[in-house]
């Protein structure tokens, strides 16, 4: 149980950091509309 | 609530938090495992979406023979990856993981690259070509950065999709954080 919590806090972890990458190199107007 | 008091006393011994098997070591081996795949998808995808994307060539059918790595299962997919990573002398563990996971990654990061290119408002590049850049000039001043936001969502699943799906490296004897889901589970059919 403890191996699935941190693989989820992990996959959880890349969402955030790769949605932040896209938020500092795609300008405003071009974002992906979600 | 008796696996909820287990799992805090899991993660709150010090124990699990040091050593070459503690947690911060096989979250590093998770992340490393994850990186490479994504890597090497990445290598693979990538100039095969561009250059598609850009000419229109043979699209549809790289985008089929692609998304068949989302048919196939990922058990499936490490078995196979064992064989070739035995048959390569690469042995168990890491090589075999990193090969199932590379076709996990690729189908999401080549279709939404090929899509992004493709969509690309034709009467810009028109334009574009009109005032005298070559292919390679539209494709990296034109196509890619309009194209930007949708590359990076399929990078983004790739991602996710093989962060979650590492944990499988573990049924072959690989490192990072399915490790401890194994371990339990062995712990708990002989003890039980």
């Amino acid at each position: 149980m403890a191996g699935a919590l941190l693989v989820a806090l992990l996959a959880v972890a890349t969402e955030v950091s790769f949605a932040a990458l896209e938020r500092a190199t795609v300008p405003a107007g071009m974002r992906a509309i979600r | 609530m008796r696996a909820l008091g287990d799992l805090l006393r899991w993660l709150t011994d010090p124990v699990n938090w040091q050593g070459s098997h503690g947690i911060p070591v096989r979250v590093f081996e998770h992340i490393e495992l994850s990186a490479i795949s994504v890597a090497v998808a990445l290598l693979i995808a990538m100039p095969i979406a561009l250059y598609l994307g850009h000419t229109g060539r043979a699209g549809f059918v790289a985008i089929n023979v692609a998304n068949v790595g989302r048919a196939l299962p990922s058990l499936a997919l490490l078995a196979f990856g064992l064989v070739i990573a035995i048959s390569l002398g690469l042995g168990l563990g890491f090589w075999p993981t990193v090969f199932a996971l590379v076709p996990l990654a690729i189908p999401p990061i080549l279709t939404n690259s090929y899509v992004a290119i493709r969509e690309v408002d034709r009467d810009i590049v028109e334009a574009a070509r009109g005032m005298g850049l070559s292919e390679g000039q539209i494709l990296r001043a034109i196509e890619v950065p309009l194209g930007l936001p949708l590359m990076l969502a399929g990078i983004r699943t790739a991602a996710v999709n093989v962060v979650a799906t590492a944990t499988l490296g573990a049924l072959v004897a690989g490192g990072a954080l399915g490790r401890f889901s194994s371990t339990g589970s062995h712990y708990r059919s002989t003890t039980s």
